[in-house]
């Protein structure tokens, strides 16, 4: 009842936060309304929808790539996600699949509410109008508007990763270390955007050690394993009683030819991919993976092990170095995959919001690089999909880097705080 | 109170109304070809491995039902015009043993050559393709790989033939067909080693590029669609790239410092 009386105070005395919502309500509308027309045959929801309908009748062909438009590639359980839908067919599928995105996103709000609240330092104002005004600028995210349209999952991961690091924030015994990686393992199962996150989960530092290096915990790391991997690997028991899902999981993912082809992903490994397509260079997509997302997870894992991330606590007096972690994840397989596009960055907004409220206020690493990528991701990214595509039609210049520099500027942001970080509160 | 009352109320009812509306609405697809009559189509070969290809591929390798690649060259150029686009033809299928609907499309060639003034036509030629996608017979592949022109839309068209399974369609940027085979895979056990197609299209399903790979994506033959728009930069193409990473680079760094950053 608080929640509702307090929507209705902040829509009467917040320009912004009302702005925000109509704006998001005219994303929520004119998608559903252009899903159901002019690209019925053409978005992401119905390739979700007919794997959950080739789950439920015919397993076998779930990676039969003749069967969808595009390519279906996630882990064999998230189509189990969609059978309900595909059930109630595709207009009312979709329907309650779009409604039930705008609640994630509500929730995905609520979250970042309490996390900014709770994460904060004293430093920071008192009131949480500064949140609001964040959260305002994530419901106003273009991307929302690629989500929606393709009919894609992100705000669900989205939602996992916060409630998941809401609880590595907030608790710290084993139990809810279990539950935390076991949410976090749910998402990796509906798409496997958090999977480079697992690395950094295995590290951690607690408060009374004041050692700048992180502990290893043993019990800790093998708790946080097993909650991630236990969601994950129980498709381990469709890959081994049909092997034809491994296969062609391996191959639509990884090996296979739509990874490679020409396209407006910003992760470097594409950027490389197509550098080499277009002037004829040998590679092996594989390696150029590898080696990217090695190198990446490598200089991530060192200046997250040795930089000093735990300065700061928050209300339970924990410190708050997981975001971190996070954040590397996430930039890393940003970074490495092939395909990195305008409506993942749904699930990097958040945690960096969080990070703004994280760091210390008057941060210059905030104001010089996470506000100025915040808001180019939040309303500037889109436009260069468009770019894309006239320098790729009239110069053959197929090469959409604008938010490869903004991540490697958080990056490079995350890594210079962790080495300068005085601890100020 | 009772204004919001009546806004939410009109929202969902206008919601549901549509759901309603736009589940009976039925979709069916008729294919055609994107190009037009009088439509000038001119290709060119940037890297041609005729030793490589014969070893792999075999001698007669690009003599097949189209003969698109006949007499093809480094540095030649191969030239199309349409002339006439039928789509109430029929011919006889031996899958169905019945006369099937044909999209045709009529075309004059100039084979491929190195000499830029196009003469006298050389051919009247014209490509087929069923109406109905099934029509093809099991495990299809096309005479070049990956044809020069596909009826669109094109996803829909090639989805629905039963190609050979190394085909791999891609709609969701540029449209594309990557078409991998093993060795041995085709008649005469070849290709002697694994070989790779990439190619890509218009929206209008006109080839752009066409790549023959052999493993790790050594190119053997590459083929491009000549760009007639008014964007022609033949004798300065090395240094376009950079000028365009130049004011990409500007466009990026304007937006950091005097939008992002007030």
């Amino acid at each position: 009842m608080n929640f509702i009386k307090r929507i209705k105070e902040l829509w009467i005395n917040f320009v912004l936060f009302r702005f925000a919502l109509i704006i998001h309500l005219s994303y929520f509308i004119i998608s559903y309304i252009c899903v159901l027309t002019i690209f019925r045959e053409q978005n992401d929801f119905l390739i979700y929808f007919n794997a959950g309908g080739i789950f439920y009748n015919d397993i076998n062909n779930l990676y039969d790539q003749d069967q969808y438009l595009w390519d279906y590639r996630y882990l064999p359980l998230s189509a189990v996600f969609f059978v309900p839908f595909y059930l109630l067919g595709f207009e009312l599928g979709f329907t309650i699949f779009h409604v039930l995105n705008l609640i994630v996103n509500i929730f995905t709000c609520i979250f970042l509410y309490k996390i900014c609240n709770f994460i904060k330092g004293k430093d920071h104002e008192k009131d949480d109008k500064r949140i609001i005004i964040f959260i305002s600028f994530y419901l106003m995210a273009i991307p929302h508007m690629f989500n929606y349209i393709l009919g894609q999952i992100n705000s669900f991961i989205t939602l996992f990763m916060l409630i998941s690091l809401y609880i590595f924030l907030k608790y710290s015994d084993l139990r809810w270390q279990f539950i935390g990686s076991l949410i976090l393992g749910f998402s990796i199962i509906v798409k496997p955007t958090a999977i480079l996150m697992i690395p950094f989960l295995m590290f951690f530092r607690s408060n009374s050690s004041g050692s700048k290096k992180y502990q290893l915990n043993f019990f800790i790391s093998l708790v946080r394993f097993i909650g991630i991997i236990l969601p994950i690997a129980t498709n381990l028991f469709f890959f081994i009683i049909y092997p034809e899902l491994w296969e062609g999981f391996v191959r639509t993912n990884f090996t296979g030819s739509n990874p490679i082809t020409l396209n407006f992903s910003f992760s470097i490994t594409k950027l490389w991919l197509n550098f080499c397509y277009i002037y004829n260079i040998p590679f092996n997509q594989i390696i150029v993976l590898i080696c990217i997302t090695v190198i990446l997870t490598v200089l991530g894992l060192f200046f997250y092990i040795y930089g000093s991330f735990d300065r700061s606590f928050n209300k339970n007096n924990q410190n708050n170095s997981i975001l971190y972690g996070f954040i590397f994840g996430m930039l890393i397989i940003l970074l490495a995959y092939y395909d990195s596009w305008d409506h993942h960055l749904l699930n990097l907004i958040p945690l960096l919001i969080i990070t703004i409220f994280e760091m210390p206020r008057d941060s210059e690493i905030t104001k010089k690089y996470i506000k100025q990528s915040l808001f180019f991701f939040c309303f500037f990214d889109l436009a260069f999909f468009g770019v894309w595509f006239l320098t790729m039609y009239y110069f053959y210049f197929p090469y959409n880097f604008a938010s490869t520099i903004f991540l490697i500027l958080i990056f490079y942001a995350i890594c210079k705080y962790g080495l300068n970080n005085k601890g100020v509160r | 109170m009772k204004l919001r009352f009546e806004i939410c109320l009109l929202f969902w009812t206008f919601f549901f109304i549509s759901l309603f509306y736009f589940s009976t609405t039925c979709y069916a697809i008729k294919f055609d070809f994107g190009v037009e009559k009088g439509d000038d189509l001119i290709w060119k070969c940037n890297i041609y491995n005729g030793e490589k290809l014969k070893n792999v591929l075999g001698k007669n390798w690009n003599e097949n039902s189209s003969n698109n690649f006949n007499n093809i060259g480094q540095d030649k150029k191969m030239r199309w015009r349409v002339e006439e686009i039928i789509d109430d033809s029929k011919m006889y299928n031996t899958e169905t043993n019945d006369y099937e609907e044909i999209l045709v499309l009529e075309y004059n060639k100039w084979i491929w050559t190195k000499n830029d003034n196009w003469e006298e036509k050389e051919y009247e030629c014209q490509y087929n393709y069923y109406a109905n996608p099934k029509n093809y017979p099991e495990d299809y592949i096309f005479p070049e790989f990956a044809p020069l022109c596909v009826p669109i839309p094109f996803g829909d068209y090639l989805k629905k033939i039963d190609l050979y399974e190394g085909y791999s369609i891609d709609t969701r940027a540029l449209y594309a067909i990557t078409c991998e085979i093993n060795k041995h895979d085709l008649e005469g056990d070849y290709p002697t080693e694994y070989v790779k197609i990439q190619a890509m299209y218009t929206n209008k399903g006109i080839l752009t590029s066409y790549k023959l790979y052999l493993d790790d994506h050594q190119v053997i033959l590459d083929i491009t669609l000549e760009n007639d728009s008014i964007f022609k930069f033949d004798n300065i193409s090395p240094f376009i790239p950079i000028i365009i990473a130049v004011i990409y680079f500007g466009i990026v760094y304007f937006i950091y410092k005097k939008i992002l950053k007030s």
